[in-house]
């Protein structure tokens, strides 16, 4: 799984939220190294969306804008603890034979 | 009408671009930002980018079949301009068969474009006017018996690079060079037509057995394998990667 696409899951885990919110969420989990662009986030959203592993929970209109509430699926919640794990297991790996 | 505006319209109509619009006025980032992921988001998505593995790969045979079709037609067009062969009627019924076959497959009609394919396969083999011509038949036709729904290839690329194939000797170096930069850059929108190239390409290993016939020391074979082998193989393989990476979370 792709950085980007794991922060993005990531920020789900909580609670729906909308792109922006997201992308800000994203940010902070990721102590500001994945700064989502726009058309990045849509993309991922729309592959994610047709891979089943987030959907569309709320619609509303904000400001005259509509703006959607994207939320993890049983699928998406897990493939990102399957993600977390490997990783998890990987990182123990290294940081087991770290020097005191 | 603002910048960003312009820039989501470039989206198809059925993505929500009111919603970017709005995450856009929220973020409030420089336009140099954003602008160069919303351009490609918006062609990517204009160019079916919701397709799924199978679909993108199938999109390559259909790709790669008009591709031989143009390239099957262009072929003796030079053989004519150095009167190596004469215009006649068969020659005439094999360019209307593979010209109808191409737009049918540029409207997503796979049985007529097979079925028009393997018209020109026999009117092109019983003239044998090109070896060229009846590899680029034959593949197209092998191509077209997958099937799959249906699947327009609207893109003038394959079309442009097929002529640019069948007559390279013939083209300007920089006409080819920008062809191929265009098909570089296209592959960052859409990888499916360098998958296309290479399956397309990949008529030319029955050419080269031919070729291989012909050749009469060992260097030379060896550029001839590297040449009908090594290219079709680098591009499929490039393709191939790139559809995993485009589809993979």
């Amino acid at each position: 799984m792709r950085e980007p696409t794991y922060f993005i899951l990531a920020a789900l885990q909580d609670e729906p939220r909308h792109g922006y919110a997201i992308i800000t969420r994203a940010a902070e989990l990721s102590g500001q190294r994945v700064t989502l662009s726009t058309g990045t986030l849509y993309q991922a959203l729309d592959r994610l969306s047709r891979d089943g592993l987030i959907e569309v929970v709320r619609d509303e209109v904000v400001n005259g804008r509509a703006r959607r509430h994207y939320a993890l699926t049983p699928d998406g919640r897990a493939a990102l603890e399957a993600e977390a794990t490997r990783m998890a297991e990987a990182a123990r790996i290294v940081l087991r034979v770290r020097p005191a | 009408m603002t910048p960003y505006e312009a820039m989501v319209r470039l989206y198809p109509s059925d993505h929500p671009r009111d919603e970017m619009l709005g995450v856009l006025e929220e973020t409030g980032r420089p336009w140099h930002r954003e602008a160069p992921t919303l351009l490609l988001g918006a062609l990517r998505a204009r160019s079916g980018g919701d397709h799924p593995a199978r679909l993108r790969w199938l999109y390559a045979t259909r790709a790669a079949a008009l591709m031989l079709l143009v390239a099957g037609a262009t072929a003796p067009v030079l053989d004519l301009r150095y009167s190596v062969i004469l215009l006649n009627d068969l020659m005439i019924a094999t360019w209307i068969c593979a010209g109808l076959a191409a737009a049918a497959v540029m409207l997503g009609a796979r049985l007529p474009a097979l079925g028009l394919s393997l018209s020109a396969l026999l009117l092109s083999g019983t003239d044998q006017t090109s070896t060229a011509a009846i590899a680029a038949y034959t593949l197209a036709a092998v191509l077209l018996l997958l099937p799959a729904p249906t699947l327009p290839v609207r893109n003038p690329l394959p079309i442009l690079l097929a002529i640019a194939w069948a007559v390279d000797y013939t083209l300007p170096p920089w006409s080819q060079s920008a062809l191929m930069l265009a098909l570089l850059l296209w592959t960052l929108i859409d990888e499916r037509i360098l998958l296309a190239a290479g399956l397309a390409l990949s008529a030319g290993l029955i050419t080269a057995t031919e070729e291989i016939a012909q050749a009469t020391d060992p260097r030379g074979l060896l550029i001839v394998a590297a040449w009908r082998l090594g290219i079709p193989v680098a591009l499929i393989a490039a393709g191939a990667f790139l559809i995993h990476r485009r589809v993979s979370t």
